[in-house]
């Protein structure tokens, strides 16, 4: 089918399930935040299963074709991944610059990042038990995650991204494993680090990626809308893609006026093509879609 | 960019949205996919 339709990741959580004001009145979270799920511990969980039941449900009342589980079960994209490993001190936090140039509480590595156990394969099971549509599984990109820690164990920010990518690679496999047809990888501090992206970030990632079979995706963007608010006209990292063995790219064009001359470079790659802008909360009609997609398209 | 390459997506992750306009502006994509499948023949 052409111009299948799917999420990047996310969708909303419901209010009674987690602060939403709090989440957004701050950094998306590196390390843990306990404190903005509404829903005390023993329940959280059973909470969560339930909230990830309506999102599943609205993606296919949308009709869309590729469900995810809204990442409903996350107190952000990278967190639920990144303080499941071993060799990273969650307690005793270290300070990375957000992308926004601010500092944050992350992991710091203090150890070997190794993965101690599958993190997420749970959640894909739980998807693929609730969908009859083919699943995609988001997890945190191994150069995004090196920059959302403090290093204070290995000797570079390179090698410590290296460790990132076995335990990714590790989880990948899992989550194929466990039924998931598309793996979505997202590395946002691609496009905010272009140079370290160049330098070791891309091959991270290809690590992350070595001898897997299934179809996968790399995510990069400008961050979120509701965080970030400059807006390049073009992305500092995206022709390099073209070297990584990933089936798709998902990238944002609705929000960016993104020179889409940038796509043809990525030749032979499916492109998932951002066509809706999430700075506006105006709901788009489907021409202003489809003329976002035309012009993606070159036509 | 061929139309076989092309997958419809919201820019970046919904979450910070309100849900009802995440609802929205997703059939609003899923209305866009139909027309264009309709435009280059994949319907």
């Amino acid at each position: 089918m052409l111009f299948p339709t799917t999420l990047v990741g996310s969708y909303p959580q419901p209010e009674w399930l987690i602060d939403r004001a709090k989440l957004a009145g701050r950094f998306p979270p590196r390390v843990r935040a306990r404190e903005l799920w509404r829903v005390p511990e023993p329940w959280l969980a059973e909470a969560q299963d339930d909230a990830t039941r309506l999102a599943i449900r609205a993606q296919e009342q949308a009709g869309l074709d590729v469900i995810t589980d809204g990442e409903v079960r996350r107190e952000s994209y990278s967190n639920r991944f990144a303080t499941a490993l071993d060799g990273v001190d969650i307690e005793h936090p270290g300070t990375a610059l957000d992308r926004s140039g601010h500092p944050n509480p992350v992991p710091r590595i203090v150890g070997p990042v190794r993965r101690k156990h599958p993190v997420q394969v749970e959640d894909v099971r739980f998807l693929r038990a609730h969908t009859d549509r083919p699943i995609k599984m988001t997890v945190p990109g191994p150069f995004t995650m090196s920059q959302q820690a403090q290093n204070d164990y290995y000797a570079s920010e390179a090698a410590a991204a290296l460790d990132y990518a076995l335990a990714v690679n590790a989880e990948i496999r899992d989550l194929f494993a466990a039924g998931a047809d598309v793996v979505q990888v997202d590395e946002p501090y691609m496009q905010a680090r272009p140079e370290k992206a160049r330098q070791f970030g891309l091959a991270a990632l290809n690590r992350a990626l070595e001898g897997v079979t299934g179809t996968t995706a790399v995510h990069i963007c400008f961050g979120y809308a509701a965080i970030i608010h400059q807006r390049p006209s073009g992305y500092s990292f995206l022709p390099e893609l073209a070297g990584c063995p990933v089936r798709q790219v998902s990238i944002e064009t609705a929000q960016a006026n993104l020179d889409c001359s940038v796509l043809a470079k990525l030749e032979g790659k499916q492109i998932m093509v951002g066509c809706l802008d999430l700075s506006d909360m105006t709901v788009e009609t489907p021409e202003t879609v489809v003329a976002r997609v035309e012009r993606a398209l070159g036509t | 960019m061929t139309p076989q390459n092309v997958i419809l997506a919201p820019d970046c992750g919904m979450k910070y949205l309100p849900r009802g306009v995440a609802f929205a502006k997703l059939a609003a994509m899923v209305a866009a996919a139909e027309r264009l499948r309709a435009e280059h023949g994949g319907g």
